[in-house]
């Protein structure tokens, strides 16, 4: 059991739930759980922030909420990407991808000696 | 959005914070399974579960606050939407019976437009008149001479007085007025002008636009001639530009610097015949006319104790007026009471308030009348699953919808009224030029008629969904035809409606009456043919009596030797204008009376009786009548001053009986027949004096009475003798003295023009009431007009029994509306000439109008009901 290891800013948060949601529509738990499982651990979700970001991006239109069934015969509130989640989520994709590769070039690049 | 909102309302409902909670709930479960999954036993798990979660509490207050802000969001488009659902349809209804939202439209804005127009003009006249700072506490002074009931103005001994130590009031001012010249710029025009005090700008509160005002140089006779221009003159004269300062006016030929600009509202305290474009400085003795006094009360002083004070200053200090030693009275006269056509204006008000009361008397029938006509639609609505209270929300924003739609209509309405009354006004009625839109009474009127409006456009929805669905599409619902209570009130609107119109009729009536007889009052002379040219003479250029006495002779000749003209005559005035007017002691050889007596004066040339055709008993003035003091007099002044004696031959003269000597006496050779003096009416008790055309009086102001062959226009050629002999002269005005006469009683003919227009505006409301009430009755009776017609009545039968059922509503109407009217004329007495309030003839018109007028309005459903197929009206549709 890990503990909450790195604090999450929220916008990532909000480009991962939108990509695990691309995949295949589930409910909150679903998305934390896929997200620990893809990193090994390494990322754990605080639910405190989790449920939060998920209705703010409902309120956004970027995802919508419907209550179904689980396998286990439980209630739960399924979530869906929309269209317009679908185009945000390419549009951040981008940007991280951008940021990720500049920051990274940051920590890489050592000076030229004169 | 519509899609989610569907999915919001299906599944979240008022539940946030269940749902929420649900859904953490699952949440820590499966955390808790998963811990179970690895061992521990389930308390345990759960312990760790929420351990893991960690700070759940605001988890879900976040969750919450988001929850509870799109619930409102959903909410409020949801209200927006249907809003707008609600104003389509509307719009679309009220579109699809163009005729009767055209109707019900210009009802509304009719009737706010005309009572707001009129309640302005009431209120820019007479209520709040000036727009002056503190202007309800601004007050007019004057002394009453008690017996003859003049009034004069205070002499400037009590007005410094006053001014240095009154404490009631704040400050005062003196001013004058008269009319000059303006040349040099295009064409001579005449001017108002006033002449104020430097401090006069500053008693108005109202600033000045430009430049200052006057200084002590130019306050001294001799002194610089300055002049403080109106704005209305320096935007039309000198375009509004900044550097009028310092320009030059040809005032009377003299020019005058301009110094200053005046605010377009300052204006004079009581209206003069033409508006003030010239404000003089007052120089000592430079006021043609005498000057009057305004003063501002100082907050919280009643008319009462101000005027206790002065007339105990004038006390104390030992001022008393000249002319007489017995007592006088001052009098404290508000700016609006002076206005002349008060009544008139009053009755006016009382008027269209009484057709605006018509006016949302005949919407509200309106509505409810189309309430009934869609009980159909609604019934198969409701059949459709529309709630009920959607469908009234729906119904009150077509009622609102039309409402709004009005009230925009009726601003409209007022504001051209407004202008209307402004610019139709009779030339006599100054104070109606001032009327501007008063917000006010436009609010007053459009919540009036909004609530008129929407209030019984609520009542039809009401009823409307009353009605079972079953009865309203059978379409048959109880043979008596409609909603009992619908109909009883539609009714009492009619009878309503039938009564204030019949009110108004009345009024209109009587006036119309009043005028007719003002029209035909016998003037005591010929007037037909007679012209009257009034002619100024600037001082200026005649100085000298002689260049007047000249002037005069010319005109007369040169205006006499005109082909058309018959007779030409010179006067200081023409009736109906006055010569003059004077307050004197009177003496006469049998005794004298102390008190000043209020006589008229006007001095003529010989001819003047003979030109006007006025009789005349004993003679008239000759050659030598100035030197031997001959006088003229009018009946009322015989009667007064030698009753039951005949007057020629008697002598008089003027003074307090103070005089020694036996000098100044005057002889009264004619006695001539009373003239009208200010108004279309002969006065009897107004005491007239003619004397010979005295060249040292020093009349600049001569009248011409000209009598011309029928059908000869004399206007021209008069003009031109006057330009001849004088070419800087301004052309001077000729009129018929018919055409003076009638526009002295411009007022009450104005009145009687609007009023008969709201009458005639309520009688056409009235109509289409009635009309809408007999047309709902004979469509829910067809089925027992076509049992009727089966069982053998005749379409006249039928005809009869529709108009009877008219007819009884406006006869009940009508004889309300009548009783009323007796009682309201009492109200309008000083306005009526020649008829009494209970004038028959009035009545009786007003009687056989309406009725007329109703049996028109059942024609149409009547022969509706007369071609009702008895077979179709019984299958019941």
């Amino acid at each position: 059991m890990s503990e909450p290891a790195i604090d999450f800013l929220k916008g990532t948060l909000d480009l991962m739930i939108l990509k695990t949601l691309s995949w295949a529509p589930t409910h909150g738990y679903g998305i934390a759980r896929w997200i620990e499982q893809c990193t090994d651990d390494t990322l754990s979700v605080e639910e405190g922030s989790l449920y939060p970001a998920l209705h703010r991006l409902e309120e956004r239109g970027l995802i919508l909420a419907e209550w179904g069934i689980t396998e286990h015969n439980r209630r739960a509130k399924f979530y869906r990407l929309t269209v317009a989640g679908k185009k945000q989520l390419r549009t951040s994709h981008e940007y991280w991808a951008r940021f990720a590769g500049a920051v990274t070039r940051v920590l890489e690049t050592a000076p030229t000696t004169a | 959005m519509n899609a989610s909102w569907r999915r919001y309302l299906r599944f979240w409902g008022a539940r946030v914070e269940e749902d929420i909670d649900d859904e953490l709930a699952f949440h820590l479960e499966m955390r808790a399974r998963e811990y179970m999954d690895r061992g521990m036993n389930e308390r345990d798990a759960n312990a760790a579960a929420m351990r893991r979660v960690g700070d759940i509490a605001r988890a879900r207050a976040t969750c919450r606050t988001i929850g509870h802000r799109r619930q409102r969001r959903m909410h409020r488009a949801q209200t927006l939407d249907a809003l707008v659902q609600d104003l389509r349809y509307a719009l679309r209804t009220l579109s699809r019976q163009r005729g009767w939202t055209a109707v019900a439209l210009l009802t509304m804005a009719l009737g706010i437009g005309a009572s707001t127009a009129v309640f302005s003009a009431v209120n820019s006249t007479i209520l709040n008149p000036l727009p002056y700072a503190g202007a309800r506490r601004v007050a007019m002074i004057w002394r009453v001479d008690p017996k003859s009931k003049v009034m004069i103005t205070p002499d400037l001994e009590m007005f410094s007085a006053w001014e240095k130590e009154s404490r009631a009031i704040e400050a005062m001012e003196r001013y004058g007025t008269e009319e000059v010249t303006v040349t040099g710029r295009g064409e001579a025009a005449k001017l108002g002008a006033a002449r104020i005090r430097p401090t006069f700008p500053a008693f108005t509160g109202l600033p000045l636009l430009r430049g200052r005002t006057f200084v002590r140089e130019e306050l001294v006779p001799g002194g610089r001639q300055v002049a403080l221009i109106s704005e209305r003159l320096w935007r039309q004269q000198f375009g509004g530009a900044d550097d009028v300062l310092g320009q030059r006016l040809m005032l009377n030929d003299k020019p005058v610097t301009i110094i200053g600009v005046a605010a377009g509202r300052m204006r004079l305290p009581m209206p003069s015949a033409l508006p003030t474009d010239v404000w003089l400085p007052l120089v000592k003795d430079s006021l043609v006319f005498g000057d009057l006094t305004v003063a501002r009360l100082k907050p919280g002083v009643t008319d009462s104790a101000a005027r206790r004070e002065i007339l105990d200053i004038i006390k104390r200090n030992n001022l008393t007026p000249k002319l007489s030693r017995s007592r006088f009275e001052l009098q404290l006269v508000r700016p609006g009471d002076v206005v002349s056509f008060k009544t008139s204006l009053y009755l006016l008000a009382g008027a269209v308030a009484l057709l605006l009361l018509v006016a949302c008397a005949n919407v509200a029938h309106l509505l409810l009348a189309r309430g009934a006509t869609r009980e159909r639609e609604i019934a198969i609505r409701t059949a459709l699953g529309a709630g009920r209270v959607r469908i009234a929300r729906q119904l009150l924003t077509e009622s609102a919808l039309l409402a709004v739609a009005g009230c925009v209509g009726g601003v409209l309405f007022a504001y051209a009224g407004v202008r209307a009354l402004a610019l139709l006004r009779p030339a006599s009625l100054v104070a109606l030029a001032f009327t501007s839109l008063d917000s006010r009474a436009l609010v007053g009127a459009v919540v009036m008629s909004a609530l008129a409006g929407i209030a019984f456009g609520f009542t039809a929805a009401f009823h409307a969904i009353r009605r079972t669905t079953a009865d309203s599409l059978r379409g048959t619902a109880t043979s008596g035809g409609g909603a009992p209570a619908t109909h009883r009130l539609r009714s009492l609107l009619v009878i309503t409606e039938m009564a204030l119109s019949a009110m108004l009729l009345v009024g209109a009536a009587l006036l119309v009456r009043s005028v007719h007889n003002l029209q035909n009052i016998d003037p005591g002379f010929d007037t037909a043919n007679l012209y009257s040219m009034n002619v100024q003479l600037p001082r200026n250029r005649y100085p000298a009596d002689a260049d007047r006495r000249r002037f005069m002779e010319q005109v007369m000749r040169e205006a006499g030797a005109i082909p058309g003209v018959v007779a030409v005559t010179a006067a200081g005035a023409t009736p109906p204008g006055i010569g003059g007017f004077m307050m004197s002691a009177l003496e006469t050889r049998a005794g004298m009376d102390p008190a000043p007596q209020a006589m008229m004066m006007n001095f003529i040339t010989p001819n003047y009786f003979s030109t006007l055709r006025l009789r005349l008993e004993g003679r008239t003035f000759d050659e030598g009548s100035l030197e031997r003091n001959d006088v003229i007099v009018n009946r009322a002044f015989a009667r007064k001053h030698w009753p039951g004696q005949p007057a020629v031959g008697q002598q008089m003269r003027f003074g307090d009986g103070r005089q020694k000597s036996d000098e100044g006496w005057m002889t009264v050779i004619g006695v001539a027949d009373e003239v009208p003096t200010g108004g279309a009416m002969r006065e009897p008790d107004q005491p007239l004096i003619y004397q010979p055309m005295d060249p040292r009086a020093g009349l600049s102001r001569i009248s011409f009475a000209v009598r011309v062959k029928p059908g000869f226009d004399p206007v021209a050629p008069l003009r031109n003798v006057v330009k001849t002999l004088d070419d800087r002269m301004i052309p001077p005005a000729v009129t018929t003295v018919d055409a003076d006469l009638a526009s002295s009683i411009a007022s009450q003919r104005f009145t009687m023009m609007l009023l008969a227009v709201f009458a005639t505006l309520a009688v056409v409301l009235s109509a289409i009431g009635l009309y809408g009430v007999i047309s709902y009755v004979v469509t829910q009776r067809t089925r027992e007009i076509g049992i009727r017609i089966a069982l053998g009545a005749t379409p006249r039968n039928v005809a009869r029994a529709v108009v009877s059922r008219g007819l009884v509503l406006s006869t009940i109407g009508l004889a309300l509306g009548l009783v009323a009217a007796v009682w309201g004329t009492r109200v309008i007495k000083s306005t009526l000439y020649g008829v009494t309030g209970t004038d028959p003839v009035s009545y009786v018109a007003t009687a056989l109008t309406l009725l007329a007028v109703s049996i028109l309005a059942c024609v149409v459903p009547m022969r509706r009901a007369m071609r009702v197929d008895p077979v179709i009206a019984m299958r019941g549709e």
